[in-house]
């Protein structure tokens, strides 16, 4: 097998599309996914120009899992009155698949490191490893330093006949 | 008929990671920032990356030794011979690609071609078809002679293209497919002549 080029950082996976970001040895690769179509950008640390961390809470998730969670949750209080087992049955499984994510998600939150190049830029959604997306944040920017204080004024490239480095390790 | 990319959104460059709306890069600072538009509070780090300069050397400056030319624009020095078809190209030709050093038309040919992994921007996830084959035929066994040869083709070509793009990533879900396609194809079958009394 080749030698690996790459190696997986974090996604984001939204309603409408998939996005796998990947760690090279000048850059960050990212891979979005529609269906099974997939097409490829970089963002080179010598292009970028921001890195950011935030948290957020995602209203509109939480809107469609609690109001699925109350309603099979009604369902079950409705069916509880006659039928004490049936409703139980009906609230746990039919409800807790949507009352856990819920739950999950006002509790964690989820952690974004974004990266914004001249071109394209590169997302990362972290929902439960929080460390290991500060470790990332704090890898691209320095990844980033050096490489724009070790190309300023050139331009860097591999000579010909050489294989590419392997890239950087990112943090576990 | 050509199959046509859909084409990401537009990149409008550095913007509000919260509300997505622009934001003026010479504005930003390092350090905690609140957006202007929506308030919302993120950490940022800001870079200038210098603009590059290609500097390219003129023949006629190149001195009594003489310098050879570049074969697409005779003012220019050639800095360097292509690797593919030998002519001598100016710093403007000049492209590393894949740890080779082409002129525009072999770079062209090449990224045509699909030899140059590194210039594929679009192309299909065979690995990811393969699962999904897999997975629907242990659902729909009745599809299972069908879907099961191929999540195997599928998970084949998924691994070659893998390993000629460097990607360890999923490669392991390729192989669970793989086995599962074989055992799900090969069980099916079985049981379709089962049913219709081949064994008796």
């Amino acid at each position: 097998m080749a030698a690996k080029r790459r190696s997986f950082l974090g996604r984001r996976y939204d309603l409408f599309d998939r996005q796998r970001v990947y760690a090279m040895a000048d850059g960050l690769e990212i891979d979005n996914l529609e269906g099974y179509e997939v097409t490829r950008r970089r963002v080179y640390f010598d292009d970028v120009l921001l890195v950011t961390y935030h948290r957020y809470l995602g209203w509109v998730f939480l809107l469609v899992t609690g109001l699925a969670a109350g309603f099979f949750g009604l369902i079950g209080l409705g069916l509880a009155v006659s039928e004490p087992e049936a409703g139980a049955i009906v609230g746990l499984l039919c409800g807790f698949p949507f009352a856990l994510p819920f739950v999950l998600r006002l509790i964690f939150r989820v952690d974004v490191v974004t990266v914004y190049g001249r071109r394209t830029k590169a997302e990362m959604n972290f929902s439960f490893r929080k460390g290991r997306a500060r470790a990332i944040f704090g890898w691209v920017c320095e990844q980033t330093r050096l490489a724009q204080e070790g190309a300023a004024g050139e331009r860097g490239g591999t000579p010909a006949g050489e294989a590419p480095p392997e890239p950087p390790s990112p943090p576990a | 008929m050509a199959r046509r990319a859909r084409r990401p959104a537009a990149y409008r460059g550095v913007a509000c990671p919260l509300c997505k709306r622009p934001l003026s890069h010479e504005e930003l600072s390092s350090g905690m920032q609140a957006c202007p538009h929506c308030r919302g509070m993120f950490e940022a780090v800001r870079f200038t990356p210098a603009e590059a300069r290609v500097v390219v050397a003129e023949v006629g400056g190149a001195g009594p030794d003489g310098a050879t030319p570049c074969s697409r624009h005779e003012r220019n020095a050639a800095v360097a011979a292509c690797g593919r078809c030998g002519s001598f190209m100016c710093e403007l030709c000049r492209i590393e690609a894949d740890g080779k050093v082409l002129c525009p038309p072999c770079f062209d040919r090449l990224s045509a071609e699909g030899a140059l992994p590194s210039t594929t921007t679009t192309f299909r996830d065979h690995g990811s078809m393969a699962q999904s084959y897999a997975a629907v035929g242990i659902l729909f066994w009745i599809l299972a002679p069908v879907l099961g040869p191929a999540a195997v083709y599928h998970g084949v070509k998924g691994l070659r293209q893998k390993r000629r793009m460097g990607d360890a990533h999923g490669v392991i879900g390729t192989y669970v497919a793989i086995v599962l396609g074989a055992l799900e194809g090969a069980a099916s079958v079985f049981g379709l002549l089962a049913i219709a009394g081949v064994f008796d």
